[in-house]
Order: C-alpha cells, then structure tokens, then sequence
C-alpha cells in the first residue's frame, strides 16, 4: 500500500470511531444544535422590530429571515469546538496517550469536526429543503453554481475556524484559560463577522475591516453566497475566497511553530 | 537498548502556606522552589532485559518513564532509547515503543475496546495478517473475547487493564514501559499478567521496564531492580544481591514440645549464640521466630536441633517489601 | 438564619482562599468580565446605528438593562453553575451521601458550597454598567424607583436560583441535566433584551414559561419605564413561591433517592 492509502486508512478508520462516540452523545449533539440556534434567532427578533414593515438597506423581514437563517446553517457547519477537546486532553494528560502514537494528534481533531458537521448537515440541510419547499420565503434564489460556491466557501470558512480554535486549544499548553482566551475571540468574531446582523447594516468601512480579519470570511461571506446578493457582485467572491485562502496558509503555518514551541512546553512540565 | 547519562529532571513549584493572609500576600508574591523530580540518574538497559522500577511514590519513577517515552523533556543529561532521542518524537521510534499506565488509558471511552484496536491497527499501519494473529494471541491470553465488545466505561478496572495491554502490545512494540500494569487486579489477573508480560518477553525479546506496588510483580518478573527515591538512584543490580545487603539476616521459625525445661533449655541455647546478630522476633509456649544473621544460620539451626525437641523448623528469606522498606529506612547506597 | 449567614460566609472565604492560589485567574477574569462588557455595549451600539429605540427602549435605557444581564449571568456562574454541576456529580458517583451526613442544611450546602470567586466582578461591573447609564442618562431615579430596582433584582436572583436548582434536581430521577444548563444559557441570551423586542407567543413564553422578562427587564424597567405596585407583588410573591417549590422538590428527590440506595 502507498502512503496515500494508508494515510486515508486512519482517516477512514477514525471517522467511524468517532461517528459511533458521537452517536453515543446524540441526544447531547442534538441539544448543541438547539442550543446555538437562539442566538441568532435573538438577532433576527432584534432586527424584525427595527425595521418593523420597512426596509434598511436593502434588508426587509424576507431578508433578515432568509439571512438570519442562513446564519444558522453556516455556524453550525463552521464551528469549532476544538478548544474545549484539547484544553480537557491537555490537562488531564489524556493528550499524552495521542501523543505517543506515531499520527499526528490533530488528525482526531479534524475527523471529529468532519463527523459533528457531517451529523449537523445530514439534519439541517434536509430540513431546510423541505422548509423552503413548504414557505418560499425562506428559498434562496439559489442555482448550481452558487450551491457549489456555497459549499467551497463552507469548506474554507471550516479550515480557517478550525485552525483558530486549534491555536487557542493548544494555549492549554501555557495556561489553564486557554477557554476564556478564546471566549473573547469568539465575542469578536459574533460582532465581526456577520452574526448578528448583516455586514451592510454597519457603520461604513467595517466591512473592508472584517474581510481582512478572519471575520467575514467565515460566515458573512457564505451567507451571503447563498441568499444570493453577492451574484452581481463578482469582485467580492473573489475577495472572499482571496481572505479564506491566505488565512488557512498564514495560520497553517503559525500553527506550526506553535505546535513545537508548545511541546517543548508540555515536555517541561509533564503530561 | 535504554542509555541514560546523568539525567535530571526539575520543576518549579509554588510554594503556599495556609491560612487566609497568607493567601492574600500570596497575590503579590510568591516563592518558588526547585523540586529535583529525577537527579542525576545513570543507568543503561540491555536489549530483551526486564528491569523493575522500586520506590516510594512521588520518587521519580513516573517521571523517568515519561522522559524515556519522550513526554517529557529532561532538564539535563543524555537519554537514548533504542538508538533514537525520545523527545524529538519520531515515529519511527513511537512505532517501537509502548507505555503503559494503570492510572491513565489511551481506550476511548465510550465505545468498545475493539474499536480502540483498529485504530491502533491503522495508525500503527500493522497489515491484516499480523493484527489478526497478535490480537487472537492477546485475546487469548488476557482472556479478552467478550469484554473488548463492551463500552469501555462498563469495564471494570481490572477487565479496563487488559484491554489497555492488549490495545499498546498489538503493533508488537520491542521497548514496553509498564506504569503500575496490575494496579487494581485481583490476585488472579496478576499471576495472569505476569505470565502474559514474561511471555511477551520471551516471545519477542522486548525490553521490559516496569514499576509496580506489588513486589510479587518485581520478584516473579525481574532478575535486576532499580530503587529510586526522592530522584536519586539508590541501587541498581540483583534482587537476591538487594536482599543480601539490605536484609543480611534470615527468619528462622521452630516449633518445640513445650514445658518449662525447654524454654530453659531455649533461653540458655540462645544465650550461647549470642555473637551471631541473632534477634527474637515473636515466641509462645510452642513456637519461637528468629532473625539470624545469613552466616550463621546453619551453626544456629544446628545447634537449636541438638538441644530440642524440635517439631518443625524453617528458614525463609525477608519478604522484599521488608527488604526495601529497611533500605529506604538506612538510606541505601549504590 | 444567624447559621445560614456563618455558613454563607465560610464558603466564600473557602472558595476565596482556593482561588487565591491561581492570580492569574483574577487578573484574566477581570480582563474578560470587562472585555466582554465593552463587547456587549458595542454589540448595542451596532443595533442602535440604524435605530433611536429598540422595542421602545433607548440606547441607554438598554445598556441599562444589559448592566443587569451581566450581573445576574455572573451570580449564575459566580454560585449556581460550579455547585449545580457539581451536584450532579454526587448524585451520579453516590457521594451525595456524604453531603445528607453533614449536620447543615443539605439544599444550602449543595447550592452555595464551591463558589468561583473572581465572577463577583461580574456582578460588580454589571451593577456599574447600571450606574453608567443612569448617569448618562441625567434622570436621577426617585428613591422609591431604587427601593423596587433592589426588591425586584432580589426577586430575580431567586427566581434564577430557582429554575436552576428544579432543573438539578431533576437529575435524581436520571435525566442528562447537564446538558439542561448548557441549554439554560442558550436561552438566557433572550435576556439580553427588553421583552418586547419579541412578538406574540414568544413574548408570552418568556414572560411566564421562561420568565427571563422577569428577570432582567422588569428590574430595568423599575430604573427606566417605572413598575407599578402590582408588579412589584408579582414578581416578589412569584420568587418567593419559586424558592418554596425548590424546597418542596428538593425534599421529594431526597426522599426518592434515599429510599432508592438504600
């Protein structure tokens, strides 16, 4: 066997293990999904009432449900919940177990994340399907292509969540508030990146901001895709893609360093 | 196989005294100190070689096994282990090596050992052939057909134990490091383990290193001990040269038809012996236990059968756990 | 009474003294207390960009309201949420009987034992996010208008305390409570706002089945829209009878769980 088939051999093999410790958690997962679904229904109830029958920018109520519910899908798709995993492997010495099989730990990391989402899709895009056969409203103009484009900017907005809470997992390594160092960088990313209200309700020249932060990228820009306003706006698709793209090669790499120096860390205080 | 030169392993502790001010001053300042976990510790394994690992917790025993796995940095000195430096984390070493530890578990936790099994086989990338036969071996002998088929938090510690020998012996690692493997085992699945471990040293000639609170493991399993306490290596040879330095006496039981005459007649023979380190440890009407010295045993024995009736006599080596505590308690020297 | 009080105060002092030994928890904490605050007002900022009121309410009326979010999130985290989990601990390991031989009173001791200490600056910061707005908002509120803010904050401490401790004490009958408290949070995010930023049957359902209108907005409204006599009577006979169904339940599980072990 090549290294290749090898190599997806572990990934085979691990994604089944995982599927089945995610099974035996169903009814927790389940209870995640709900859970996360408030905050941004809270920020439609918000949006709902200030618009009221009127529009802002271009947003009436069909928008802000359609966006909204958009916000839903890609944050359940995107997440990562990896700080909380390594932060309890870490400080329980269970890391160390990973760490002396000869697979890098952060293959665990990213199956359970395929599994979760992979669980979460089979849920909520079925649902949604018959949601928006049953009230058009809430059916985005969506065709082959921007479904496609869709699924991409998914993909790059998982890679790059991904690695920012693999980052703020590994700081478990140096300090055991690793979780609330990456509260903080979530409470930015709910502001920045499009969680609570479209981009375009605020103040001018944030947007240009998020995009060059690991913001908008992630689930504004998705959103987006899908309820359709970016299609006569090419630039910005490429733009979106261009900020995905260097952010997954620029935290790859941080990453990296960080996941030596780290080692030396945890070498010199014990697993 | 294992090459260990002047390592020392340090870490830095805070220090905290009670009470509440003190907690409060501890705020803004706080002290430090060096705790020497492993210093200045040499010693080297030869290949096939099964090795026990003696001492008190908190000795530093723990902490060699994880510098020789390469989980912890040492702070100083030279570690080799099968030719490569353990903490630059190979795989071509990882792929050589397993720890085990009784306190700890690599099984995941919610579905059945079996299931850890064939994750190992894949990350361990062990082809169909080989997995199948090492793992009906290990079924077999740890007994493990039906309970690798439950969720590993039904598992019993014991029946949890063996799952974890079998999931780090399944890639045949040549270096194995046991933390405490029987820890929980009834005194069965220890004479089980035992038998398993020397077989698989035998069978694949792996290096065995192994730390154990019951001194039957050590005495049944290995010909050569290490006794570490508070980070210093104490002794490094022989069991049986342990057990003649540190316990240079013999017990010595014998049971006698009693009445006063012979208690005399006991009293007075003793008195006779009296230059040969000879100490009473218990007596009754009918019976008395001796601690002799080993060089006199046979002039004492022989002289006790001479002047009494005696019904039965023994002589016993100290049990290791009496050996060991009285050579931590006399400071032992290497 | 005098007992609960002495209790009270050695379990803070306990949780203190523990916690003393992690400084740099209270510098992180106090770091994130006010960074997430800062977040939270600028987060009302972004909604009030494009309009003068929120359900009726004004900006600073609003941050007002969110003054009283933080402080009550962090009575949460400061008391319910490290003692409920832990009760459910006991209850699944069998320790709880180590608790039910301890000469105090077994509800008190489960609720308050294991404080985190450092949250209290959430409900510092929370209370002088209040102060801010007020100031900010030049009205001086009657005193009348303080007495029923305090009456009515009270009244949503218990009210807190008491849905939580129902939920955990669910867990007597082998319900996966935790997860209840993750969903508990989830939900409490509505508190974040006035009630009536919500329509129809979801205002109704988190006025009276979720009472998080109770809890955060009417003590808001005492320092902001004014609360009627009334409604002081509600809310303080309706914590009072919360609490009173806690005791009622807590009585019932132990009962059911000793006669179960045993």
């Amino acid at each position: 066997m090549n290294r290749l088939t090898l190599f997806l051999n572990k990934y085979a093999r691990l994604f089944q293990v995982e599927w089945s410790v995610m099974l035996a958690y169903r009814s927790e997962s389940l209870i995640w999904m709900v859970g996360a679904f408030v905050q941004p229904l809270i920020s439609l109830a918000v949006w709902l009432t200030i618009s009221g029958t009127g529009s802002i920018n271009g947003y009436g109520a069909r928008e802000y449900i359609l966006y909204f519910l958009g916000v839903l899908l890609v944050e359940r798709l995107t997440r990562s919940w990896d700080v909380w995993e390594l932060d309890q492997d870490i400080r329980e010495g269970t890391f160390s177990a990973k760490l002396l099989r000869p697979f890098h730990p952060i293959h665990w990391s990213v199956t359970q994340n395929l599994v979760y989402k992979s669980f979460f899709a089979l849920l909520m895009v079925p649902a949604w399907l018959v949601l928006g056969w049953l009230f058009p409203v809430l059916s985005p103009a969506a065709n082959l292509s921007s479904v496609l484009l869709f699924t991409l900017a998914i993909i790059g907005s998982s890679a790059v969540r991904f690695l920012t809470g693999y980052m703020f997992g590994l700081l478990a390594f140096w300090t055991n508030r690793a979780i609330s160092i990456f509260l903080i960088y979530e409470m930015a990313h709910l502001l920045l990146s499009g969680r609570i209200a479209p981009l375009s309700m605020y103040p001018d020249g944030w947007l240009e901001w998020s995009l060059w932060l690991p913001f908008y990228a992630t689930v504004g820009f998705p959103v987006e895709l899908l309820s359709g306003r970016l299609s006569d706006n090419p630039q910005w698709i490429v733009l979106g893609f261009c900020s995905q793209i260097v952010w997954i090669a620029m935290l790859g790499l941080a990453l990296r360093l960080q996941w030596r120096a780290g080692l030396k860390k945890y070498g010199a205080v014990g697993g | 196989m294992i090459e260990v030169r002047g390592l020392q392993k340090v870490y830095k502790v805070h220090e905290r005294e009670a009470g509440f001010w003190s907690s409060v001053r501890s705020l803004f300042d706080r002290k430090f100190r060096d705790v020497y976990a492993v210093d200045d510790v040499s010693f080297s394994i030869a290949p096939g070689e099964i090795v026990g690992f003696l001492g008190p917790n908190g000795a530093g025993k723990t902490t060699t096994m994880k510098v020789l796995t390469g989980l912890l940095h040492p702070t100083a000195g030279e570690v080799q282990v099968g030719g490569f430096v353990p903490h630059k984390h190979e795989r071509a070493f990882k792929r050589r090596i397993s720890l085990v530890m009784g306190q700890k578990s690599q099984l995941i936790w919610d579905v059945p050992a079996s299931e850890t099994f064939l994750v190992n086989k894949v990350i361990y990338e062990i082809d169909d052939a080989a997995y199948r036969r090492q793992l009906d071996e290990l079924i077999e002998l740890l007994q493990i057909a039906e309970v690798m088929q439950k969720p590993v938090r039904q598992l019993s510690l014991g029946e949890r134990m063996k799952c974890e020998l079998a999931a780090s012996l399944l890639h045949k690692p040549d270096l194995l490091f046991l933390d405490e493997p029987t820890i929980g085992l009834d005194v069965n699945m220890q004479e089980v383990v035992r038998e398993f471990i020397r077989r698989y040293n035998r069978l694949h000639k792996a290096t065995i290193l192994l730390t154990s609170h019951y001194m039957a493991d050590v005495a049944a399993l290995c010909q050569r001990v290490m006794v570490i306490n508070r980070g210093k290596l104490l002794y490094d040879g022989e069991i049986s040269e342990l057990i003649e330095r540190h316990a240079p006496y013999k017990r010595l039981k014998l049971w006698f038809d009693g009445g006063r005459e012979a208690l005399e007649l006991l009293e007075s023979t003793l008195l006779s012996c009296g230059d040969s380190g000879l100490k009473v440890i218990a007596q009754t009407e009918h019976h008395v236990e001796l601690e002799v010295a080993r060089q006199h045993i046979s002039t004492v024995s022989a002289r006790l059968l001479q002047t009494l009736a005696v019904a039965d006599l023994t002589i016993e080596d100290p049990s290791l756990e009496d050996v060991i505590s009285q050579a931590f308690a006399a400071g032992v020297q290497p | 009474m005098r007992q609960t009080l002495r209790l009270l105060r050695e379990f803070l002092r306990a949780c203190f003294v523990e916690e003393v030994e992690y400084r740099l928890n209270f510098i992180g904490h106090l770091l994130t207390t006010g960074l997430q605050l800062a977040l939270a007002v600028f987060m009302a900022n972004i909604f009030f960009f494009r309009a003068d009121s929120v359900g009726g309410w004004s900006f600073y009326e609003v941050l007002l309201l969110l003054g009283v979010f933080n402080a009550i999130h962090g009575f949460i985290e400061m008391v319910l949420q490290p003692n409920m989990s832990r009760l459910v601990q006991h209850i699944r390991k069998g320790t709880l009987d180590y608790v039910l031989l301890k000469p105090v009173d077994s509800q008190l001791f489960v609720s308050f034992r294991h404080m985190v200490f450092w949250k209290i600056a959430d409900i510092v910061l929370g209370l002088g996010l209040v102060v801010f707005a007020l100031v900010q908002m030049g009205a001086w509120p009657t005193w009348q208008a303080i007495v029923s803010f305090f009456v009515l904050f009270s009244a949503a401490l218990c009210l807190v305390y008491a849905i939580w401790m129902m939920l955990m004490t669910l867990s007597f009958w082998a319900v996966k409570v935790d997860n209840l408290s993750y969903l508990f949070m989830s939900f409490f995010d509505t508190a974040r706002f006035p009630v009536s930023v919500y329509k129809g049957f979801l205002r109704l359902a988190l006025m009276y089945l979720f009472p998080v209108g109770l809890i955060t907005t009417l003590p808001a409204s005492a320092l902001t829209k004014g609360v009627s006599v009334w409604q002081l009577l509600v809310a303080g006979v309706l914590a009072l009878a919360f609490v009173a169904l806690t005791r009622l339940l807590w009585r019932l599980a132990l009962r059911s769980y000793t006669s179960a072990s045993s």
